[in-house]
């Protein structure tokens, strides 16, 4: 049903309120009020039929929340399919001047259960409603505009305009009295059964005969200027085109008698205003007399006549007589009256409108069935949102989702559907899962664009599909029997294809243009450097993946999902567990753990513990299986313990890289992550600690550099100061160290007897040494040199503290076997090595 | 053809066509009514230049917020429409059968008769 009869129909109902009110109190306010009131407060009706704007919060916007309610959930829905948070007190989304394929709609599965001919019957008129509507409506007000013609034409045709200046000049005399300006044709029609009045902008008083007396032609002309003169035919046609809108609703028409009921009764209060109730009695024979001859034209239609019928006539008569002056606290009692009313039109209001806030609804295609007998193409645009495709129960398109946090614009041209489904908000806390309803048929290409979301989609089961899949976790799986083509890019993130028949007549290729990250595929697949392939059966089916950027890709056959990396069974069910809902922050993946990391709250420890169960055991799995980036992304899921157990693991077995991809996860200001600092930095593993450092902000990296500094860990201080981009300030402390360093050295030899004239000259006892050996303890460093001019071989003996002892010559078997260790015998300059 | 008009409308065709000017204004109809012991109220005299103006006698040109009259159908134009449409009526188109009224109910004169012979047959010559 289209918003906008939804709108007319509430439009229709709440007027029938007021005019049931109004009908109901009448007996009350007959003679309480005046008949002026009794007639204008009807406008106030027509208003509330004809206008369709009400304040934001009212009662026909409730009762349609409850209706919308009662129809969806009494339809057949799993109760995870029904909207999550259709709680009352919300209004609906904005349908008038919103736009127009975003439009409010029942549930898509509403009608599931009848049979499929009934089911389009009703589909179709359901959807053309608002036609049959509108062409009632059209076709009624036709045919009350020709009926009028009908009746001007048949009264202008005999009618003889009155020539009797006197009447004139009486006519004249009486409009000028009455307030009006214009000039007022006076004609006389036989045909005519009683005066009236025609005419929109050149009126005319028409009588049956101009031999009436005096008097009783006064109070006629009278009558029917005081129509004039409050444009009652005006009013008349409103009322008109009102009963021609609301045609279904017969409260309306009531309205309408009862309209043009008032209009003479107030006209005749009018009157005796004006006249004085001196002349009630006069008046009343006029009218009597006036009715002598009724009925030989229907012509109660627009135009407006002084007597309608005899019941009315006794009425009106009744009402002369009765006639009298308001008085002061009928007045006040009338005005508070009137408010009453207008503020209850204004309550009723219609159904939705102002800006509202919605929460989970529908939104569908309008003009649905859609025409699925050609293939159409479908474009789908996911945009920090997770979206799920499911099989349409019709062939309608359709989506359930909280439209606080999203938009979803779904439209139609030709063959071409269009689906945009994007977040409102920059952050999303909403963890919902937007279903999109899609008909299950053939199409032809069908574009699938996900940026910084998630996406399942198994329902394509023919037709071309292009990808393009950016920071998102997707997962295509492709039906028994596809039939047609793949073309994928998936940028970052993850994607999975699965083919269930595991890609049966396909030529299939995987391309890996990315960096961090892998591809899981098929043991059957020929490698070829960046590009696997794999052929089946016809080959007609073309699917082309590539991956780039980081992330992950698995490439599936229907059973297990066998990969050549021996990727385990689960993975599934954690990227979906995981992901699925949080997906669309920037880095999506690292948030979502860290999220994790901080929600280490005291609520549903058992569930958690069997959480990290199985995630130490999933590790292992990854561990074995090489995995890095399943490692990185269960690492966090660990708990502490075990996290330690895993890091001193790869720490003592020099696995660089799995301690590193552990490291990211950490805590920079946990215990686990300082401990193993302390511990790289205290080993001098400068590797682990290069790691660690990675991770430090500046502060940590300068605390570490002072500590580097006062210990005089040359190494780390490098590392350091690289660390920290002040490499010219190592290089300076370098030198100035290193000439410090050389200083105290030669200073040291000297002291044991050793002469050091420079880096090549040593002189021992006065001889020059050809070969100078001096190891320090733990191997740090070692200075040996060469001089072939040399005559003694000598080496410096330390202490446990690095202290020279002494001097001592070599055995000629130690230089034997110090030549016999170098490979390269000709390099004879001196050296000094820093292992790693 | 020249319509039928009433005889309040012949008055204020009669005013228009006494007025020497080639346009009459609104307040001089008035006082032609007035002095011709018929005045009348000024929406009546709208009601009835409007008729005169429908029937084709008279056309007004609006001029600010004053109207000027200008005739469209001449006194004599009138006059002959009426008396043929008198002759159609009571002598069904024959001026013979008038004439021969007139000299029978003794209206006219001798003299009368034969300048009436003399226009018929200037009449019938011409044509």
């Amino acid at each position: 049903m289209s918003a906008a009869l939804k709108i007319f129909l509430s439009m229709s109902v709440s007027g029938s309120l007021l005019i049931l009110t109004l009908l109901s109190g009448k007996r009350f306010l007959k003679d309480k009020f005046s008949r002026q009131w009794q007639y204008y407060i009807w406008l106030v009706v027509v208003l509330r039929l004809l206008v369709p704007f009400g304040p934001e919060v009212s009662l026909m916007g409730k009762a349609y929340l409850a209706v919308d309610q009662a129809i969806s959930q009494s339809a057949p829905l799993p109760p995870q399919q029904q909207p999550s948070q259709n709680a009352p007190g919300g209004n609906f989304i904005p349908a008038v001047g919103a736009e127009e394929y975003n439009e409010p709609v029942n549930s898509p599965a509403d009608d599931v259960t009848t049979a499929h001919p009934l089911q389009d019957i009703g589909a179709l008129l359901i959807n053309h409603i608002w036609l049959v509507w509108l062409v009632a409506a059209l076709g009624l007000l036709i045919r009350k505009i020709t009926i009028y013609q009908g009746f001007v034409r048949y009264i202008r045709a005999g009618l003889t305009p009155i020539s009797d200046m006197e009447r004139l000049d009486e006519l004249a005399i009486v409009a000028e009295r009455t307030g009006i300006k214009k000039p007022i044709e006076l004609c006389v029609n036989p045909l005519v059964s009683s005066p009236l009045l025609i005419g929109f902008f050149r009126p005319c008083i028409v009588l049956p005969s101009a031999d009436i007396p005096e008097k009783d032609f006064r109070y006629i002309i009278l009558h029917e200027l005081m129509h004039y003169k409050r444009r009652d035919m005006f009013y008349k046609w409103l009322v008109q085109i009102t009963v021609c809108l609301h045609w279904f609703n017969p409260l309306v028409h009531l309205m309408s008698r009862e309209i043009t009921n008032a209009c003479e009764f107030s006209c005749d209060e009018a009157v005796l205003a004006k006249i004085g109730s001196d002349n009630a009695r006069d008046y009343g024979k006029t009218l009597l007399d006036a009715m002598a001859a009724v009925g030989r034209y229907k012509e109660n239609l627009g135009a407006v006549t002084l007597s309608e019928n005899k019941q009315l006539l006794k009425e009106r008569l009744g009402a002369i007589m009765k006639f009298k002056k308001q008085s002061r606290s009928g007045k006040i009692l009338t005005a508070v009256l009137t408010l009453c009313v207008v503020l209850g039109a204004a309550f009723v209001g219609v159904y939705s409108l102002g800006p509202v806030t919605a929460n989970a609804h529908a939104a569908s295609l309008p003009g649905t069935p859609l025409d699925t007998t050609n293939r159409p193409s479908l474009s789908l645009d996911v945009s920090s949102a997770a979206v799920n495709v499911l099989a349409a129960a019709d062939n309608q398109i359709s989506a359930e989702y909280n439209s606080d946090v999203y938009t979803v614009r779904i439209s139609q041209q030709n063959h071409d559907w269009k689906v945009s489904i994007s977040c409102k908000t920059s952050t999303n806390t909403n963890d919902e899962t937007i279903k999109l309803y899609l008909p299950n048929v053939d199409y032809s290409d069908v574009k699938l664009k996900a940026d910084n979301g998630y996406l399942t989609c198994d329902l394509i089961r023919s037709g071309n599909i292009v990808g393009n899949f950016n920071m998102a976790s997707v997962f295509l799986i492709l039906p028994e029997g596809f039939s047609g083509s793949v073309n994928a890019i998936a940028d970052s993130g993850y994607f999975q294809l699965v083919s269930q028949d595991d890609f049966k007549n396909t030529t299939t290729t995987i391309t890996d243009n990315g960096d961090w990250g892998e591809i899981y595929k098929p043991k059957n697949f020929k490698e070829n450097g960046d590009t696997s392939t794999f052929t089946d059966g016809t080959g007609a089916n073309t699917i082309r993946v590539t991956r780039k950027g980081s992330g992950v890709m698995g490439i599936y056959t229907s059973q297990s999902f066998t990969a050549s990396n021996e990727f385990p069974d689960d993975w599934k069910e954690l990227w979906q567990d995981e992901w699925q809902g949080k997906p669309w922050e920037d880095d999506w993946w690292q948030n979502t753990w860290r999220e994790d990391d901080t929600s280490h709250a005291p609520a549903a420890s058992d569930e958690r513990s069997e959480k990290t169960s199985t995630a130490s055991a999933d590790i292992e799995r990854y561990y074995e299986a090489g995995s890095l980036p399943l490692f990185e992304i269960t690492f966090p899921r660990l708990d502490e313990k075990t996290q330690k157990k895993w890091l001193e693991k790869c720490y003592a077995e020099g696995d660089f890289a799995f301690f590193s991809v552990a490291a990211r996860r950490l805590d920079t200001n946990s215990a686990l992550f300082t401990g193993f600092a302390e511990k790289a930095y205290v080993d001098k593993k400068m590797a682990f600690f290069s790691i660690l450092t990675d991770c430090m902000d500046e502060e940590e990296l300068e605390l570490w550099l002072d500590r580097a500094l006062e210990d005089g860990n040359w190494a780390f201080q490098s590392m350091l100061f690289d660390r920290l981009d002040r490499k010219d300030e190592f290089d300076e402390l370098k030198e100035k160290q290193e000439k410090e360093w050389d200083e105290a050295q030669i200073a040291e030899y000297e002291a044991a007897g050793v002469t050091m004239v420079d880096e090549k000259t040593y002189y021992y006892q006065g001889q020059l040494v050809n070969i100078f050996l001096d190891i320090r303890k733990e191997g740090s460093i070692y200075t040996l040199n060469m001089n072939p001019a040399g005559t003694v071989n000598i080496k410096i003996t330390r202490d446990a503290n690095n202290n020279i002892t002494g001097v001592a010559y070599m055995t000629e078997a130690e230089a034997a076997e110090l030549f016999g260790d170098m490979d390269d015998p000709d390099d004879k300059t001196g050296v000094e090595i820093i292992p790693h | 053809m020249v319509q039928q008009i009433s005889d309040a409308e012949l008055e204020i065709m009669k005013i228009v066509w006494g007025n020497p000017d080639e346009v009459t204004l609104f307040p001089y109809i008035m006082d032609g009514l007035a002095a011709r012991g018929k005045p009348c109220q000024k929406n009546t005299l709208i009601v009835l230049l409007s008729r005169l103006m429908n029937k084709g006698f008279l056309s007004a040109k609006k001029i600010g917020r004053r109207n000027e009259y200008t005739t469209l159908v001449s006194e004599t134009e009138y006059r002959t429409a009426q008396t043929k449409n008198f002759l159609d009526k009571i002598y069904e188109g024959s001026a013979k059968g008038l004439v021969s009224n007139l000299i029978l109910g003794d209206l006219l004169a001798d003299e009368e008769y034969e300048e009436l012979k003399r226009l018929l047959e200037k009449g019938k010559g011409q044509q």
